[in-house]
């Protein structure tokens, strides 16, 4: 039995509209945290399609300058606040206590706490569009002096900044649980070299959550005080200033929502391959050094504003190579000789190193201070992020998803609506954002509502929005899946896919205090692999 | 044990900051670019520390249900939002923290 069993008598799980609100099972509180982060998932997309609409064609068709800028800014804040930074960790919070074999997360209390801010978070941001002025229109770095009270006044900027706040506040506490779960609740056996992949890659993004964080806390803060009369940032100063502050929260919060994802697809290969993950030890000594050398590249955002190290800068973005390399190698190294089997959750898993490749080659173009002076705020560095972090981490979420879905809920999602979401996906993805490389190299600047026929960007603008389309076609697809599967899927049983790790170990969806069984020793990375490997020797 | 083998992780990976931020301090570089990478590293350093000093888990009773955590987090944000709709905000925001406190002392006590 795992250390912390529960006293007898066991308590009651809270169920109902007041469980919603105050039980703290961490699985409970990641499987909201997933459910109201898919939803702004949901809202962030449409406004997604609504600015594809916008820019399908010269002219201003649905929405003014003005809205664009605050759909644009709406869109990358919910997708980023809201959206992929919550996923990430919820998923460590459902997966993590399974994963080390505890019966509960560390201070659940705080756990719940952090669910609630990124809640409370999100709709102070999104109340900010019933404001006189509408929502926070200053993109979703709120640069300053665009995000002062002269340039953006009203009550809806100061809502966008509140709940930014709010959200990364609770994402910080989540992270603390997640880590000090990993810390302090390892069931024995489990030294830090038998953690799983996943868990890794938890740890290193919980120590850049709780590390950089702060920084956006800080930036945030001062710009309030700074819009209520506070003189902060004023003076030639002041927007570099900003800017160091909110870039050393937003490069590595890039890699906060990329990390977790390394972390699912690494375990989904390993598992759809029949091996253990290839150099296991190099992959953690590569996510030590991956993760800090992310906290040590932001200068790289602020290159053509000549206020940073940029040889620094453009030194720390290539040697980011070296361990985003190594990530490589154990992929392509589980899978050669491995017995692959292609169900959904792999040909995701496989697609998000691919298309990462994408956006990390062209992250070496941007990280280079001579060229990103010329990509700088074109769409180029709109494809840029969109591959690594739609066409990357969505899809490694999506991989996670497809694999974790059965232990989560106790049933399989059907297979073939999976691969139809697979295709759509991956079709719609590149349709969109392969042409904003060619846009944003023929000089279409990014955050524009509108361009002109003489521009000869109406081509690759129409093409893009049809990809958008094909993505939400996609992620229908998705939504039916989960729904169909829910009131008639295949029961999934405890271990459907024949995986490695302590969480396959137990019922789905597991109980209260997640183990009734007794545990398999912890020999290795994968217990359960282990066991199986015994059983066919004996 | 179990403690004191994630804070050499921790630790180390504090290192590993470390010495990425030295260079920064070679390269002509401005004020306050050069504090953010000590203050991480240092942060690190007190988890580190805290993993240190954790104790080992003993079987306790776990709160199944809380009502503190969604009054705390409901109070916070009427503070946050106090900015921008008034100080009746930070009002309401200040008794809902204070009644989550009570609920925490009580739920403690029980």
């Amino acid at each position: 039995m795992s250390l912390l069993s529960p006293l007898s008598p066991p308590f009651d799980e809270p169920r109902g509209t007041v469980g919603a609100v105050i039980g703290t099972d961490h699985k409970a509180v990641a499987r909201r945290l997933v459910a109201v982060s898919f939803g702004f998932f949901l809202a962030g997309g449409i406004l997604a399609l609504l600015m594809r609409a916008e820019l399908a064609a010269p002219g201003m068709q649905i929405t003014s300058r003005n809205g664009y800028d605050q759909m644009f800014t709406m869109h990358g804040s919910t997708m980023i606040y809201l959206f992929v930074t919550p996923v990430a960790i919820a998923m460590g919070t459902y997966l993590v206590p399974l994963q080390v074999g505890a019966a509960e997360i560390v201070a659940p209390r705080v756990n719940l706490t952090g669910f609630w801010l990124v809640v409370f978070g999100g709709a102070t941001m999104w109340l900010g569009f019933l404001t006189r002025n509408g929502g926070g229109s200053a993109a979703w770095t709120a640069e300053y002096p665009q995000s002062d009270a002269v340039n953006t006044p009203g009550q809806g900027m100061d809502l966008w900044i509140a709940g930014a706040w709010l959200a990364a506040l609770g994402v910080m506490l989540l992270a603390g649980c997640v880590l000090a779960t990993i810390v302090a609740r390892r069931v024995p056996g489990m030294t830090m070299l038998r953690l799983p992949i996943f868990t890794w890659t938890m740890v290193v993004t919980c120590l850049m959550v709780l590390t950089a964080f702060p920084a956006l806390l800080l930036a945030l803060g001062l710009l309030m005080l700074d819009r209520h009369g506070i003189d902060i940032f004023k003076g030639a100063s002041g927007p570099a200033d900003y800017q160091y502050l909110f870039w050393f929260y937003g490069h590595p919060v890039v890699y906060v929502m990329f990390f977790p994802f390394v972390g699912a697809a690494l375990e989904v290969i390993a598992t759809f391959s029949g091996r253990r993950p290839f150099g296991y030890k190099g992959v953690v000594i590569s996510l030590l050094v991956f993760a800090a050398l992310s906290m040590s590249v932001w200068g790289h955002h602020m290159f053509t504003t000549g206020q940073v190290a940029n040889g620094y800068y453009a030194l720390t973005s290539h040697l980011l190579a070296i361990p985003a390399g190594l990530e490589y190698v154990t992929a392509v190294g589980t899978l050669i000789g491995g017995a692959i089997v292609f169900r959904t959750p792999m040909l995701f898993a496989i697609a998000f190193f691919l298309q990462f490749l994408i956006g990390g080659l062209s992250g070496v173009y941007v990280g280079s201070p001579p060229l990103d002076y010329h990509a700088h705020d074109s769409y180029v560095v709109v494809a840029h992020f969109h591959y690594t972090l739609f066409a990357g981490s969505v899809f490694g979420l999506f991989a996670g998803a497809y694999y974790w879905f059965p232990k989560v809920t106790g049933v399989m999602l059907r297979e073939g609506l999976g691969k139809l979401h697979f295709w759509l996906l991956t079709i719609g993805t590149n349709v969109t954002f392969l042409p904003m490389f060619f846009l944003g190299y023929d000089g279409m600047p990014r955050r524009v509502a509108d361009y002109t026929a003489a521009d000869g960007w109406q081509g690759l603008n129409t093409t893009a929005t049809v990809g958008a389309g094909i993505i939400a076609l996609a992620m229908l697809v998705f939504v039916v899946n989960v729904a169909v599967s829910l009131v008639a899927g295949r029961p999934a049983g405890p271990d459907p896919w024949r995986a490695q790790t302590l969480e396959w170990a137990t019922a789905s969806p597991p109980p209260r205090f997640n183990f009734d069984t007794p545990l398999p020793p912890v020999r290795s990375a994968q217990p359960l692999l282990d066991l199986r490997e015994l059983e066919a020797i004996a | 044990m179990r403690g004191r083998r994630a804070a050499l992780y921790v630790a180390a990976w504090a290192l590993i900051l470390a010495l990425l931020a030295v260079p920064l301090f070679l390269w002509h570089s401005h004020g306050l670019e050069k504090a953010q990478a000590p203050a991480a590293v240092l942060v690190t350093l007190v988890i580190a520390a805290l993993a240190l000093a954790g104790r080992n888990p003993s079987r306790r009773v776990l709160p199944d249900a809380s009502a503190a955590p969604f009054l705390i987090a409901a109070g916070l944000t009427l503070m946050a939002a106090a900015w921008a709709v008034g100080p009746w905000a930070a009002v309401m925001g200040g008794w809902c923290v204070v009644i989550a406190l009570v609920v925490l002392a009580r739920e403690r006590a029980a």
